[in-house]
């Protein structure tokens, strides 16, 4: 059965300079914080395997450049994505601000088959900073996600790895969900070519 | 006893690695350290295979380089500014409060005027005490306090905007100065012994065993000896791994500062060979333990045969300046004396002919096999065309365009940073304490001041582009190599905070200026949709399924991009994959190759590299791949590696530079063949 293969999800992560996507990844795959990354230029790529709805998968995390002048890139990226994560920064309101543009340009550059249905899932980040400091509220945030189709929020804190395993198991299991609707799609037998060079013999040469 | 001159040892001889025998040698004890190398034999040989290569290479660039030639005259100079994108008519002459110390006789001293904070939004606190490195000095750089409408000039959102980009700085803030800086002596050691290094990466002696003999097996003979050779290599290594004590402070800094200051030719002086000898270059046996007779190069009996038994004590190469020595003394003296005349050529074509200036010609022929360290920062100057070759408008040029620069500084910061662009400033702020995190220099306060002017004027003056992460690391190659000028110490573990301030101007300046220089030739890497990357990231694809065809097959298959890993080999010139001590040894050669070097031979460099992995790749998974491209084996390259990719690099640009018709339109059925140099 086509349903019992190896399964492969492809999670990008995108969002504002400096909201925590690499930190947010390192978390999840590694289990560690380092306030020493440098800038992410292109994308990393990070892999893990974990168990949803009783399969192993392996996770492939895409963590993108935050700047806007790498959106050029997106093509090699986003292609074949199963699911999208937008970071925001809970203390910077531009951060969250920019997260329409980011969801718009994903929907452009990686055309999914429903561009409607396809899962995102938005995660508030830095919450470990003082109360104070913050910026976006949970209200704010959420208003925001239900307009946008019921997209599940999280609020995470890189640093100190709250909630970031129960969001990356979210993210597995809408992009598993995405995924077995995309093989529906691409169930059909391979189509027949008629541009290959074998068809040319075919013709009259009279 | 008659010596015999080993002509063309490399190719004639295969196992004999020259750089072994001292250039002089009397004593006959040479040979008798041979049984105990034995085992190390076969170690010994695959590095002989490797550089043999390397000599060959290089042979064969040596006597194609002299189209490099080229005398720049003043006119030319002048040329090079007009026609690069600084304006300089936007600098308005009439604001001069601010200015370069040009005065000789007196240190400037530090922190003595009271530090200015600097507000931009009333209740910020932490952000004054963030700025507080800015005024320090003499005011010079000093940002003047926002006006009091700061807050609401940056955005409608107010002070909790401002606020909010300060925490996300603060996010990243990096960490004080820690330990992490730099290998250890013993890593160093281990690795250049020429064992299996610790990371990946070792495939390079393998994939020259015999592999590229054909290439160099034409070439005329001769010159071989004026070739960078292992034992010189593995000095350079050590040099910056010795265990003396490390200055940081002040006594790192050099005497002659304000000397060097006006005039970085000053630092010729360095290069005479008389100049005080390092600890390390007396006594070999206690700093360089890979030289002592248990573990250096072992002498094969093979190389003992080819060079004759009768003639074992006397290979001499160096007729005029005959010496004896033990052998002990011997590899430190061969070592010494090939490093040293290296350096006498600089002195000699630096000093320029009769006063006539320097030749940019040989300048380039002698920095593309790596530059002195002593007179790199002047160097790259006079390559970048920034310091002009004549030697009567060189000291004026030099004043007035660190002048421009504190100007330029003047003119953008002067109003306070509320007058900013503040999309610029906002990227510029969150990258500048994430540029080399855990390196003593780029945690200095000052240094990080420094660095957001440095991107910051240069932003704002290529709006086209604007300011690209990935820029800010190519800053510190130049800063760090002007810095060394002035010191006596690794430039990474200085702490900044003790250098004069008007060297510190200097340094700034100048960095800018060649950054700007270097820039004006990979604009379209940077401007929107990057299309000199997209470009380059293409032909290298295309170069790569034309030399390594099954590798490209590989990827296809795999479904591996060259867009998802060679981005950023283009976007950071490579400094995300080696050091930033290997990356200074890069340029040395590509700001030798010319102009388009970081464009158009970063392209061979680039494919060299990806092709040296072909055989480890082609075995991995499109997530293997990935992994492994993204993190690749490189990190503790030193200058060795970084020298034998060259040269590969400069085998593939004879190859297909100009040939574009033969790879652009490849025939997809073309796979299977094995292409020139390919496998």
């Amino acid at each position: 059965m086509a349903s019992r293969k190896k399964v492969l999800l492809k999670v990008i992560i995108l969002g504002d300079s400096g909201v925590g996507k690499t930190s947010l990844m390192n978390q999840y795959v590694n289990k560690r914080f380092s306030n020493q990354y440098k800038a992410t230029i292109g994308a990393d790529f990070l892999t893990r395997e974990l168990v949803v709805d009783d399969r192993v998968v392996t996770m492939q995390l895409w963590d993108t450049a935050g700047q806007e002048r790498f959106q050029s890139l997106g093509v090699a990226f986003y292609r074949g994505a199963d699911c999208c994560v937008l970071v925001y920064d809970v203390n910077s309101s531009k951060s969250f601000e920019a997260l329409d543009g980011w969801r718009d340009e994903f929907l452009v550059q990686a055309s999914p088959h429903d561009p409607e249905n396809f899962p995102f899932v938005v995660l508030g980040n830095k919450i470990d900073m003082e109360e104070s400091k913050r910026m976006v509220s949970q209200k704010r945030a959420m208003t925001w996600c239900q307009a946008k189709g019921n997209i599940p929020y999280f609020e995470t804190s890189a640093k100190e790895a709250i909630n970031v395993e129960q969001a990356f198991q979210t993210i597995a299991k809408n992009a598993l969900a995405q995924e077995a609707e995309t093989e529906l799609y691409n169930d059909y037998p391979d189509p027949i070519r008629i541009d290959s060079e074998n068809s040319q013999n075919y013709g009259c040469n009279c | 006893m008659p010596f015999q001159p080993p002509t063309r040892p490399h190719s004639a001889n295969p196992g004999m690695n020259p750089s072994i025998f001292p250039r002089t040698v009397s004593s006959s004890s040479v040979y008798k350290h041979i049984p105990s190398h034995q085992q190390q034999q076969h170690q010994q040989n695959s590095n002989q295979h490797q550089h043999q290569h390397q000599h060959q290479i290089q042979q064969h660039k040596s006597s194609s380089m002299t189209s490099f030639g080229k005398t720049s005259t003043t006119e030319d100079w002048e040329d090079a500014w007009d026609s690069s994108s600084d304006k300089e008519d936007d600098i308005k002459a009439t604001n001069t409060n601010i200015t370069v110390n040009t005065n000789t006789s007196e240190p400037m001293e530090i922190s003595k005027s009271v530090p200015i904070p600097v507000k931009i939004a009333n209740n910020n606190n932490n952000y004054s005490q963030y700025r507080n490195g800015n005024t320090n000095g003499n005011g010079e750089f000093s940002f003047t306090p926002g006006s009091g409408s700061g807050s609401d000039i940056i955005s409608g959102s107010g002070d909790k905007e401002v606020s909010a980009s300060w925490n996300s700085t603060s996010y990243h803030h990096v960490s004080p100065p820690s330990p992490i800086v730099r290998p250890s002596l013993l890593q160093a050691k281990t690795y250049t012994e020429g064992a299996i290094p610790p990371a990946p990466g070792t495939s390079i002696p393998d994939s020259y065993g015999g592999k590229s003999n054909g290439t160099g097996s034409k070439l005329p003979p001769g010159g071989a000896w004026e070739i960078v050779e292992p034992s010189e290599i593995r000095e350079d290594i050590q040099q910056g791994d010795l265990p003396i004590p490390e200055k940081v402070g002040k006594e790192a800094v050099k005497d002659d500062v304000e000397d060097i200051l006006i005039d970085p030719l000053k630092l010729l002086s360095n290069l005479s060979l008389d100049a005080p000898q390092t600890p390390n270059s007396t006594d070999p046996s206690s700093s360089f333990p890979f030289l002592t007779p248990t573990s250096s190069y072992p002498q094969t009996p093979s190389t003992a045969n080819s060079a004759s038994p009768d003639a074992s004590t006397s290979y001499t190469i160096l007729p005029s300046t005959p010496r004896t020595l033990t052998r002990k003394e011997g590899l430190g003296r061969q070592r010494s004396v090939r490093t040293e005349r290296k350096r006498e050529k600089f002195g000699r074509v630096l000093r320029g002919r009769d006063g006539g200036g320097v030749e940019l010609g040989e300048l380039r022929k002698l920095a593309w096999n790596g530059i002195p360290e002593e007179v790199r920062g002047v160097v790259w100057m006079l390559l970048l065309n920034y310091l002009p070759l004549p030697v009567q408008p060189r000291l004026t040029t030099l004043n007035r365009k660190r002048k421009e620069y504190t100007q330029l500084v003047d003119q953008y910061f002067g109003r306070g940073l509320a007058s900013l662009d503040q999309q610029i400033w906002h990227q510029i702020e969150i990258d500048v304490p994430r540029t080399r995190p855990g390196v003593a220099l780029w945690a200095c306060v000052k240094t990080q001041r420094s660095l957001e002017r440095i991107l910051y004027v240069w932003a704002i003056r290529h709006p086209a582009s604007g300011y690209v992460q990935g820029i800010n690391d190519l800053v510190t190659p130049f800063f760090q190599v002007f810095l060394g000028a002035y010191i006596d110490t690794d430039p990474e573990l200085f702490d900044i905070a003790h250098l004069p301030e008007n060297v510190l101007q200097a340094i700034e300046a100048d960095t800018f200026w060649c950054l700007t220089k270097l820039l004006d030739g990979i604009q379209d890497h940077y401007i929107s949709q990057q299309p000199g990357i997209q470009r380059l990231v293409k032909r290298m694809g295309d170069l790569v399924k034309r030399i390594d065809a099954p590798l490209a097959a590989h990827f296809e298959e795999q479904g591996v991009e060259f867009m998802q890993f060679a981005f950023r080999w283009m976007n950071c010139l490579l400094m995300r994959e080696i050091s930033v001590k290997c990356t200074i040894r890069m340029w040395d050669t590509y700001l030798a190759e010319g102009a388009d070097a970081f464009s158009q031979f970063h392209l061979y460099v680039c494919s060299a590299l990806l092709v040296k992995y072909s055989e480890r790749l082609r075995e991995m998974d499109f997530q293997e791949m990935i992994m492994f491209l993204q993190c690749l084996p490189t990190q503790l390259w030193t200058d060795h590696e970084i020298e034998l990719l060259l040269s590969e690099a400069y085998v593939l640009k004879m190859v297909w530079a100009g040939a574009e018709n033969h790879f652009a339109n490849l025939p997809n059925g073309n796979q299977g063949q094995f292409g020139m140099l390919g496998r």
